[in-house]
C-alpha cells in the first residue's frame, strides 16, 4: 500500500436533502466539533463565505479550511480541504445527499491523496526536472 | 495512536514529491540513485524527502551489500486511514445530532421515529 486511499463514510439522516444539505453548509457553525477538531480550538466559529470555508479565532484571526469546488444544492458540495495549512497541500471532500425512503443518505469521501490529482502541478514540476536533465545533457556534449 | 504520529503522517503526504515516491516504490524497494533519476528534484532534496517520510513511517530502509534500498513500510498509511475514519465519524455525529431524527446507517434495523 502506498498513497492513502480515499475515506468514505455514510449517515442516514431523517431529513429530507434540502434541509441536510443546508445543515451541512450554511449550518456548519451550529455543529462542526470545533473543540476537538479545529485550528483554533475552543471559542472559534466557522462557515462558509464567499467560496470559502473560514474558521475565526474568538481574536478574529482567519484560518481557511478550503475552497469550495462544487455547489449543487441539494445534491452535493465538494470542498478542496487544508486546515493549518497552504492550499498546495490540499486534499479533496465531497459531501453527497441522496433522497431515500424517510430522508436522506448522506456520503461523505475525503480523498485526492493520488499523485496526479493535480496533472497542472506535476506537469510543472515534471518540466522542471526535463530542463534541469536537459542543461546536465548540453553540458555533457 | 498518538497525534504526533498523525501529525507526521500527513505532513509528509502533503507534499506531491514525496506522494510521487511512494508511488515509485509500489514497485518495491529501490536504490536512492534510481529513485532520484526520477523525480524533478536534485539529490539533496530527495535525500530529505525520504529522511521525512522514514519518520512518519511511511517507508524503511535496509542496506543490501553495498546498495542502500527503501520501501514502503507495511501497514505505514493504515494509521493515517484509522485517524481518518475516527475524526469523519466523529464530524457527522456530531452533523446528525444537529439534523435530528436521524439514524445512522448501523442501526437501519431500528429507525427511530420520523421527526
Amino acid at each position: 500500500m502506498s498513497t492513502l486511499p480515499p475515506i468514505r463514510r455514510e449517515v442516514l439522516v431523517g431529513a429530507d436533502p434540502a434541509t441536510a444539505f443546508d445543515v451541512f453548509t450554511v449550518g456548519i457553525g451550529r455543529w462542526w466539533p470545533l473543540k476537538e477538531l479545529s485550528v483554533y480550538g475552543a471559542g472559534a466559529t466557522v462557515a462558509f463565505v464567499d467560496g470559502e470555508i473560514v474558521e475565526r479565532s474568538a481574536e478574529g484571526e482567519a484560518a481557511v479550511w478550503g475552497t469550495v469546488t462544487r455547489w449543487e444544492p441539494p445534491v452535493a458540495v465538494a470542498f478542496t480541504w487544508h486546515p493549518g495549512k497552504a492550499p498546495e497541500r490540499a486534499s479533496q471532500v465531497e459531501v453527497t445527499f441522496t433522497a431515500t425512503e424517510g430522508g436522506t443518505l448522506v456520503t461523505l469521501a475525503h480523498g485526492g491523496w493520488e499523485v496526479f490529482d493535480d496533472p497542472g502541478t506535476a506537469c510543472d514540476e515534471y518540466n522542471r526536472g526535463w530542463a534541469k536533465v536537459l542543461d546536465l545533457y548540453r553540458d555533457e556534449v | 495512536m498518538s497525534d504526533q504520529r498523525t501529525e507526521a503522517v500527513f505532513d509528509a503526504l502533503g507534499e506531491p514529491v514525496r506522494r510521487r515516491i511512494l508511488e515509485l516504490l509500489r514497485d518495491g524497494p529501490t536504490p536512492v540513485g534510481q529513485l532520484a533519476e526520477r523525480l524533478p528534484v536534485g539529490r539533496p532534496a530527495v535525500s530529505k524527502h525520504l529522511h521525512v517520510l522514514e519518520g512518519a513511517g511511511l517507508i524503511e530502509h535496509r542496506s543490501v551489500g553495498t546498495r542502500n534500498l527503501y520501501a514502503l513500510a507495511p501497514g505505514g498509511t493504515g494509521v493515517a486511514q484509522q485517524w481518518l475514519v475516527s475524526t469523519w465519524d466523529t464530524v457527522l455525529a456530531a452533523f446528525v445530532a444537529k439534523v435530528g431524527g436521524a439514524v445512522t446507517r448501523a442501526e437501519q434495523d431500528n429507525p427511530a421515529p420520523a421527526p
